[in-house]
């Protein structure tokens, strides 16, 4: 079990290195089309649970996982969706206890689809037979949510946020005296907006912030308005 | 000073430094720590990060389209569980997956996943309480977390070592430590699959089951890998886990200890065989998928000797052989599928289509047809029924 365990973390890790050429704290938009509101009596929007990892990040460069951050930030960023959508005149259905087997899957499923976008939509490693077009998607089992919680879209939302702990602290500023660079802690986040009709995701952001963090309501104040700040209306 | 001199200077005490006394600690093997009953890691530490993690990954089984999730198969491992640790029935939860590999594998959290591939290769109730009593042990001496906290250790002293002796080997050194490094990490990990073979007998032996049992499943192992030409070959330096040569002998031995203390044995064959007959056809289509048919071989001939009276055993025989399609194959894939017929009863009804398949490959016609015909006649609604016909039709268009 332990050796899939730790290629998972050290996946994480890749991919927190692979994002590390991006520029910091800049949001990288996929163009897609967003709301349509045409059609709806009330703008309504089923937030799925976020998909948060919190971790240190050892002085090996391994992250090993904080429970107790991550749960206080699961319900810290669900406050801030809340506040956030209510801003909009948005009421939103939180969606904290997906225990249908079929709709854990979809949460999942999001996950990988999110990094495929970034690896080929946004790094710009291209596939082969796939055109630039934004036509990634969740499928049309999607529509399981929508007849669940009555909603036409769906927000997906993924972050992997990981804190420099002291022995990397200590091993970044002795690098930094013999002159190499050693990356710290960093936040990487995704979010996705489905259509429920078809499962197709309309809208795409990825985030990457190396200064601000989860552990603290501001942080995850700061992480909700930076990820969605270009939700179409 | 010169300038070099600091600089050494300054490395050392970056090795020294860098040295958390915790990676000694950990390198040196605890003794057994063994799981309290009930026990919740504190919510700040590494350990409940690594429950919380396994906590997603234990999700991710619950509502996998992989799970089996028939009541009685479920009932019956779970029952085997209980024999074995009453006091951890609950604790350990299991998940059975169809996957044809011969795995299982424990988390830090109770979780446990059996694939279906190992249900396959084993025969009888005390092969699989073993099995479980070594994945049970993996949980109860904690050893995800203290692999973890080995492994972590370590690459955080190889951090400031590389950084430190780069500027003496141009980065060589920090390689020649990781390969190292990486060595002793495997080696703790054979040495846990160890300590974890040791405890799960005890716990088997514990329970009543047979403890000669526990060293047959690593020779069935030993010879499919031995059978596999594909079988990686590996460096031993760095493999997870001992070589099941070196598992079979060291259980045999402890089984030898153990012989005679217990008037009578558990194996429950019967048991075992009740509770995963309804599934061994499809484990076994989806081993032959695998298209490791030597290997396959090897398994159907062992389990040929083990049940003797099975017919199904040897259509999947016949199988392999049609399907390597090599040298003597054809002869052995009618062989095997006659030797199913003689028996009779519990005759998969695939049997004549393979038979017939063959006989139209090699020319023999009027089997072909034969089978053919005892096929659509047996199974009129199976969903290959417009294949078959025109296979017969063309063993019929030239033997008017």
């Amino acid at each position: 079990m332990l050796s899939k365990h730790v290629a998972c973390v050290f996946g994480i890790a890749f991919f927190a290195i692979a994002l590390a050429g991006c520029a910091v704290n800049q949001n990288v938009k996929a163009q897609g089309a967003g709301f349509d509101w045409s059609g709806t009596t009330e703008k309504r929007v089923a937030v799925i649970q976020p998909d948060i990892h919190l971790g240190e990040l050892t002085a090996g460069g391994l992250v090993e996982p904080r429970a107790d951050w991550t749960k206080a930030a699961q319900a810290d960023v669900a406050k801030q969706l809340e506040a956030y959508f209510a801003k909009r005149k948005t009421s939103v259905v939180l969606v904290n206890d997906l225990s249908d087997q079929r709709e854990v899957q979809l949460a999942k499923l999001h996950g990988p689809i999110g990094r495929a976008i970034i690896r080929h939509a946004i790094m710009g490693i291209k596939l082969p037979n796939k055109t630039q077009a934004m036509d990634w998607t969740l499928g049309p089992d999607a529509a399981l949510l929508r007849e669940h919680y009555k909603t036409d879209y769906a927000l997906f939302i993924y972050v992997n946020d990981t804190y420099t702990s002291a022995g990397r602290a200590f091993l970044m500023v002795s690098a930094a005296v013999l002159g190499v660079s050693v990356q710290g802690g960093q936040q990487i986040g995704f979010a996705s907006l489905v259509d429920l009709r078809t499962g197709n995701i309309t809208w795409f952001n990825v985030r990457h912030d190396g200064s601000s963090g989860l552990r603290d309501s501001n942080g995850c104040k700061h992480f909700v308005e930076g990820i969605l700040a270009d939700l179409p209306k | 000073m010169k300038p070099r001199a600091v600089a050494a200077a300054c490395c050392l005490l970056l090795l020294t430094a860098g040295q958390d006394p915790a990676a000694a600690r950990y390198i040196a093997r605890p003794p057994p720590n063994l799981l309290p009953l009930g026990y919740q890691p504190p919510a700040n530490t590494d350990e409940a990060g690594l429950w919380y993690e396994a906590d997603q990954v234990e999700q991710k089984f619950r509502t996998s389209p992989a799970l089996v999730r028939d009541p009685a198969l479920n009932a019956y491992v779970k029952g085997v569980v209980c024999k074995l640790v009453p006091d951890r029935c609950d604790a350990v939860r299991i998940y059975i997956l169809d996957v044809p590999y011969f795995n299982a594998s424990m988390f830090p959290n109770g979780a446990m996943q059996v694939w279906t591939g190992l249900l396959t290769r084993i025969h009888s109730e005390a092969q699989l309480g073993f099995v479980l009593g070594h994945e049970i042990s993996h949980y109860t001496h904690r050893h995800t977390i203290n692999q973890w906290r080995l492994i972590r250790d370590t690459s955080g002293f190889l951090a400031f070592f590389t950084l430190a002796s780069a500027p003496f080997t141009m980065g060589l050194g920090g390689l020649a430590a990781s390969a190292i490094a990486l060595g002793g990490i495997q080696g703790y990990s054979r040495d846990e699959e160890r300590e974890a073979d040791a405890a799960g007998l005890e716990l088997a032996i514990k329970a009543g089951y047979d403890p000669n049992e526990a060293a047959s499943i690593w020779k069935a192992q030993g010879d499919e890998e031995k059978a596999d030409p594909l079988t990686d070959k590996d460096f031993a330096y760095f493999r997870t886990h001992p070589e099941s040569d070196e598992r079979m002998q060291t259980l045999s031995r402890a089984a030898a200890k153990a012989e005679g203390t217990e008037p009578i044995w558990i194996r429950n064959e019967e048991a075992f065989h009740a509770a995963t007959a309804p599934f061994r056809a499809s484990w076994l289509d989806a081993n032959l998928a695998l298209g490791k048919y030597e290997a396959s071989l090897c398994l159907l001939r062992r389990l040929a000797t083990e049940e003797p009276d099975s017919a199904q055993v040897r259509y999947y025989i016949g199988e392999v052989h049609r399907r390597r399609n090599g040298k003597g194959d054809a002869e052995n894939a009618v062989a095997a599928y006659r030797q199913a017929i003689e028996h009779g009863t519990g005759v998969p009804t695939a049997v004549w289509r393979g038979l017939g398949i063959v006989a139209m490959k090699t020319g023999d016609k009027a089997t072909a047809r034969d089978a053919f015909t005892h096929y659509l006649a047996a199974a009129p609604s199976a969903n290959d029924r417009a294949m078959v016909e025109l296979y017969l039709s063309r063993v019929q268009e030239q033997n008017p």
